[in-house]
């Protein structure tokens, strides 16, 4: 039942190294008082506390309270407001409710309504809002003119734009370029069409990274129409992915992680997943093959063959798939009979990175298997025009006037492009949220609005249409790429008419203003709804293409882009530099991914400097030594080594898209250079220590269990032997009193370790960030963190992740040993953390045996900015230097849910609260509630065969309780 | 037995000086400590009577004592929100848009009403920021509103009349029975218990279900 979980390979081969880590809860103390500008510090701050002792005699200070003039309808000063709104992302629609307290916006939740959503977000939702007040937004309008930085105004842009629009008007718009970011938004649509009605020769083209582009080519080329697959993971029983990361960095990822989790509790789905690196949906998989990228499209074919030998009615002049190794052979044996066996519960997915025919390939195998209808759905694909391949020709040939680029930062996310050279041939105009490193060569840079701030509307691939409804007035001069667009149209309407007029347009030509605030309530309007398209299958010419695929020969880069900042969007967003990256558990920063086969073949160390070489291009990174990389990979991640990207990100990690010329692959060198990187990861930190219980001589448990879905299915026996969860206590046992008695399951088998509820926690509790120095230090102060554990073999390990907070034992060793009591029991069974008394032993964190307490080791928020200040949640107190601090099970929504309650004269529902992690979790892997409620799921949940506890053995006696995972191979039943 | 380890197990000479260390420890401690007490519970630290200049010269005396006015036409959120707030001005022009509409004592009040500048009235009761007190769990179980703020019917300038300190707090949350009364009395400022408070809050208490709790993260967190 059980496996050998660790943590890292260091603690695989129990290094010295792994070993002090864990000895040493939190390293290098001693080193803050030899650093001399620590020192320094120190020695200032000590003053400062004397200057204060001098003040302590004067009065308190003098508070106002300013009320309104005049106060808005429905407005409770101090009382959140919750608003429905919409964020774009890999050209999909999000559907949020967004909380404002006094006018703030403040924390991101997802719509229940929202077929995307169902009340979940991923964590770029989550961190949306701190990229809002993030100080480096850019605030004004800025002209450069020969290197000149000159602030300019929009009154200045509006008439440069007149002028330098003059040219292309006369010629029919010839001349004028926009390049737009590819948000799938309707009245950015309604715009475009009016645009290239105005100036009928002007050019469209549309760009971001993020977007599948291909697997829209291939379906035009299976079917004539461009259209996009919408998985449906709820039905379906055995999915295969071909290098597809639908769980985590896909256009429905948080929908698909529902569907998935659903299915995976009762033991019903199987996943076979081949990719090169590995992902939170290769974790997840039940067969994993770590496969070279060039293997992703003969192992594809290979699947096509075998299932159509099985007699299964593909129809297509397959060309042959070439000689497979002997586990590629069983992998697609195996799932080509799962697949022939689970018919149109099946479900096949390729990557972004597979070429258009793969993705044809995949359309043609769901539909042969008859999945097409019920486990994917065909919608049509957001529309995406022109290539950046014209844009270059165009700007090459001198043929662009005017190019205005709406969002996006297409200097980064596209290097192959000369970018300065040709930027210097047109006037370019570029509206985006930082003045970044395409702000910087571009004539003028327009701040762009935030979409929390500013009114424009999205369309899900589904087809429903949502508002995006500002939360706040813009906090800068900033405008919103549809805005812009409508001033060169010569409208200057503001954003809400133009999204207005598209509602009216979209709801009958006549405007509907009940509809409308229907709308704007519910996030959604339905419509008519985009019915699924029926699609009918083209000429096959396109499957010759299927075999021309690469020879494997040495070294090959992968390409793929960071699960946090994506491709440097996001990168000056602290909460997502500092949130582990899910499998490498790296934070602030990028490394070279390497088997450890690899590794040892090219004598790189794990944690050494590389030097990585691709056509006359270099880059040095650490390497980072990951079980479950393909052999002869090395793994790139986009998104790091920006230059102009704020305070946060710059100089963070390092770029590796230029080695790449864009593509996905790329054949390199490596060489070690025997220097050492400069690496953050938590991955062997804060590890639970299970030396000491090895010397104790009675393990009872295993951190993280399992069982098979065959077992489920025969009818589980508890995977909590006997007393373990309740051992005899050697004294009397205290009883609670309170009315509620509160208690937290974590599903094992639903996590997907995407790191959501890390920046949801951190969101809803004012949590610092500390920055690099102080990750390696091991002091990062994440309340809830998802430790990754591999299993087997480092070649091809299973893994597994395990959310880890504060188990609020009833029998806690933190209170046992604090001098002060800073650190006592509620009569609700809270393990309630009391900053006041704090005095900063840290005794409670050395005897916590789940590593969740924090210590703010410094003042982090000592030079916190006016605006982010806007960000804290003022339920929770924001912490200074000194005191610790750990999951409170966000005791504000619990305080807030009972006084409402009672308020009311009734008992306290079920689901009336919901922590942050719960309420953000995409797979509802956390569920929160009264025990003493018999029929709360929660207390069901502890009655749950798979439930078991963590180190239950030290007679912790926690009030968070796991639940096993499920897996479902054939070697486990 | 050697003569160093004999030495080991007598006092080094230096601890001599200790006696003088620990007779003056002796005699200021116990100062020092009664002086902290005293001066930490003083009125003067927790602001009993602190009655600041308000930007406006409101009388509760006038508006409350003599016009009847009762509390929540001003301080409207107290039963649905942790804040009884500050009205807007928008609520002190309902009247004085006619009643006394040119005083010269209500003209930041009508500036305020004009400009859209809110009045800048200064806080009397201040909790500290750790403490995340809430009105409307406390007035809809039957603690009037005298409790803590006094008579504020009789108030020329509100001044603050209880310590507001977390022993204070306690006090109540120990044993609420003498403070309850019926919700809908709460702002009644001259209310008695038609019988002995402790037994009428008694049946007070097991009819509204008030079971105040004395966690530190019911306040705290």
């Amino acid at each position: 039942m059980s496996k050998a979980y660790w943590r890292s390979l260091s603690e695989l081969e129990d290094s010295p190294e792994f070993r002090e880590k864990v000895a040493q809860e939190f390293p290098l103390l001693a080193e803050a008082l030899t650093d001399p500008r620590t020192r320094r510090d120190f020695l200032k701050l000590a003053g400062a506390s004397l200057g204060l002792l001098g003040l302590a005699s004067c009065r308190w200070p003098k508070e106002t309270i300013l009320p309104f003039a005049g106060q808005p309808e429905g407005r409770i000063p101090g009382v959140p407001q919750y608003f429905a709104t919409a964020m774009s992302l890999f050209g999909n629609a999000l559907g949020l409710l967004v909380t404002s307290y006094d006018g703030r916006p403040i924390k991101v939740e997802g719509n229940p309504l929202h077929p995307e959503s169902l009340g979940a977000t991923h964590l770029w939702a989550q961190a949306a809002v701190l990229e809002l007040y993030d100080p480096d937004r850019s605030r004004v309008v800025v002209e450069r003119q020969a290197g000149q930085r000159v602030v300019s105004s929009w009154e200045n842009f509006r008439q440069a734009l007149a002028s330098s629009l003059a040219r292309p008007q006369a010629r029919g718009g010839r001349g004028l370029w926009v390049l737009a970011d590819g948000t799938p938004s309707p009245t950015r649509e309604r715009l475009r069409q009016a645009l290239s009605q105005r100036f009928p020769q002007a050019s469209w083209v549309d760009w971001d990274p993020l977007l599948n582009v291909r697997e829209a080519e291939g379906l035009a080329l299976a079917t004539g129409v461009r259209a996009a697959g919408k998985p449906r993971l709820e039905n379906a029983g055995v999915i295969a992915s071909f290098g597809a990361d639908i769980l985590l960095r896909h256009p429905s990822a948080v929908a698909n992680a529902r569907g998935f989790a659903q299915r995976r509790r009762e033991g019903k789905n199987r996943l076979y997943v081949a990719e090169p690196l590995p992902t939170v949906t290769g974790a997840a998989a039940d067969y994993r093959l770590a496969a070279r990228p060039e293997r992703l499209l003969p192992l594809l074919l290979a699947l096509a063959r075998e299932l159509a030998s099985s007699g299964l009615a593909l129809s297509l002049p397959l060309p042959a798939a070439g000689e497979l190794a002997p586990e590629e052979r069983e992998f697609v044996s195996r799932l080509a009979r799962d697949l022939r066996q689970a018919g149109r519960e099946a479900l096949v997915l390729a990557g972004e990175s597979l070429p258009a025919a793969a993705h044809a390939m995949v359309f043609a195998l769901n539909r042969a298997l008859g999945a097409e209808g019920h486990t994917v759905l065909y919608f049509s694909a957001p529309p995406v025009q022109g290539s950046l391949a014209q844009l270059q020709q165009a700007l090459e040939a001198g043929e662009v006037a005017l190019l205005l680029i709406l969002g996006g930062n297409p200097v980064v996310t596209a290097p192959h492009v000369p970018w300065s050279s040709l930027f210097s041939k047109a006037e370019v105009v570029r509206l985006g949220l930082f003045e970044d490193e395409t702000s910087r060569l571009s004539r003028w840079h327009l701040p762009q609005a935030h979409f929390l701030e500013a009114w424009g509307d999205l369309q899900a691939l589904t087809g429903e249409y949502s508002v995006v409804q500002p939360l706040i007035a813009p906090l800068y001069e900033g405008k919103t790429a549809e805005e812009v667009l409508a001033l060169v149209l010569g409208y200057d309407s503001a954003g809400y008419d133009l999204v207005r007029e598209t509602f009216a347009g979209l709801t009958g030509g006549v405007f509907q203003e009940e509809l409308w605030r229907q709308t704007l309530h519910d996030g959604l309007w339905k419509g008519e709804g985009a019915s699924p398209l029926t699609l009918t299958a083209k000429d096959a010419r396109w499957v010759n293409e299927l075999g021309h695929a690469p020879a494997a020969e040495g070294l090959t880069a992968c390409l793929t882009c960071d699960t946090k900042v994506l491709d440097g969007r996001f990168a000056n967003n602290p909460w997502l530099q500092e949130l582990p990256e899910p499998l490498t558990k790296l934070t602030w920063g990028n490394a070279a991914l390497l088997a450890p086969k690899t590794a040892s073949q090219l004598g790189v160390r794990h944690g050494e400097l590389v030097r990585v070489t691709a056509s006359g291009k270099e880059v040095l990174l650490p390497c980072f030594v990951l079980p479950g990389t393909a052999e002869n990979t090395v793994g790139l991640v986009a998104g790091y080594g920006r230059k102009a990207a704020g305070r946060v990100a710059d100089n963070v990690g390092v770029d590796v898209l230029p080695l790449f010329g864009g593509s996905w692959t790329t054949s390199v060198r490596l060489e070690p250079t025997g220097k050492r990187g400069d690496l953050a990861s938590t991955q062997d930190q804060q590890a639970i220590d299970r030396i000491g219980l090895e010397a104790l001589g009675h393990r009872v448990g295993e951190l993280v269990r399992e069982v098979s879905a065959s077992s489920l299915a025969a009818g589980l026996e508890p995977v909590a032997k006997g007393e373990e969860l309740r051992p005899p206590m050697p004294w009397k046992e205290r009883g609670f009193t309170g009315e509620y008695q509160w208690g937290m399951v974590v599903d094992l088998a639903s996590c997907i370790g995407c790191g959501a509820c890390v920046v949801a926690c951190q969101a809803e509790n004012n949590i610092p960030v500390v920055g690099k120095k102080q990750v390696q230090k091991g002091r990062q102060m994440h309340w809830i963190r998802v430790d990754r554990y591999f299993a087997g073999k480092p070649e091809n390990p299973k893994f597994a992740f395990q959310p880890m907070l504060c188990q609020h034992c009833e029998n806690a060793p933190c209170e046992q040993v604090c001098p002060v009591a800073a650190t006592v029991h509620s009569e609700e069974g809270l393990n309630e953390m009391v900053y006041n008394r704090c005095v900063g032993t840290r005794y409670c964190s050395n005897n916590c045996p789940y590593k969740v307490r924090r210590f703010n080791f410094f003042n982090y928020f000592k030079d916190v900015t006016p605006t982010r200040k806007m960000q804290f949640n003022p339920e929770v107190t924001v912490r200074g230097r000194g005191v610790m601090e750990k999951c409170t099970f966000c005791i504000q929504r619990i305080e807030k849910a009972k006084i409402a309650a009672h308020n009311e004269h009734r008992p306290l529902k079920d689901g009336d609260v919901v922590p942050a992690c719960a309420q953000v979790c995409p797979t509802q892997a956390i569920v929160f509630g009264n025990l003493n409620d018999s029929s709360s799921r929660v207390a069901k949940l502890f009655q749950d065969p798979r439930a078991y506890g963590v180190l239950t053995e030290l007679n912790t006696r926690p009030r968070v309780l796991y639940l096993a995972k499920v897996t479902n191979s054939e070697e486990a039943s | 037995m050697s003569e160093h380890g004999r030495s080991r197990w007598v006092f080094p000479s230096w601890t001599n000086q200790l006696r003088v260390v620990v007779g003056v420890a002796l005699v200021v401690v116990p100062v020092y400590l009664v002086v902290l007490v005293g001066y930490g519970a003083s009125p003067r630290t927790t602001d009993v009577g602190y009655a600041p200049e308000q930007p406006v010269p409101y009388s509760h005396a006038l508006h409350v004592g003599q016009l009847g006015l009762d509390c929540r036409y001003c301080h409207n959120t107290v039963e649905v929100a942790a804040k009884a707030a500050i009205p807007p001005t928008q609520t002190c022009m309902n009247c004085h848009a006619r009643v006394r509409a040119t005083s010269p004592k209500l003209i930041s009040v009508r500036e305020s009403y004009a400009t859209g500048m809110p009045i800048p009235w200064v806080r009397v009761h201040d909790l500290p920021d750790y403490v995340y007190f809430d009105h409307s769990a406390h007035v809809r179980r039957g603690v009037g509103c005298v409790s803590c703020h006094g008579r504020v019917d009789t108030m020329e300038v509100v001044r603050q009349v209880e310590p507001l300190s977390m022993g204070w707090c306690l006090d109540c949350h120990r044993n609420p029975e003498p403070h309850l009364r019926p919700p809908e009395l709460v702002t009644s400022m001259d209310w008695v218990p038609p019988e002995k408070p402790e037994v009428y809050g008694r049946r007070l208490r097991e009819q509204l279900g008030v079971r105040p709790s004395t966690d530190c993260w019911t306040c705290h967190r």
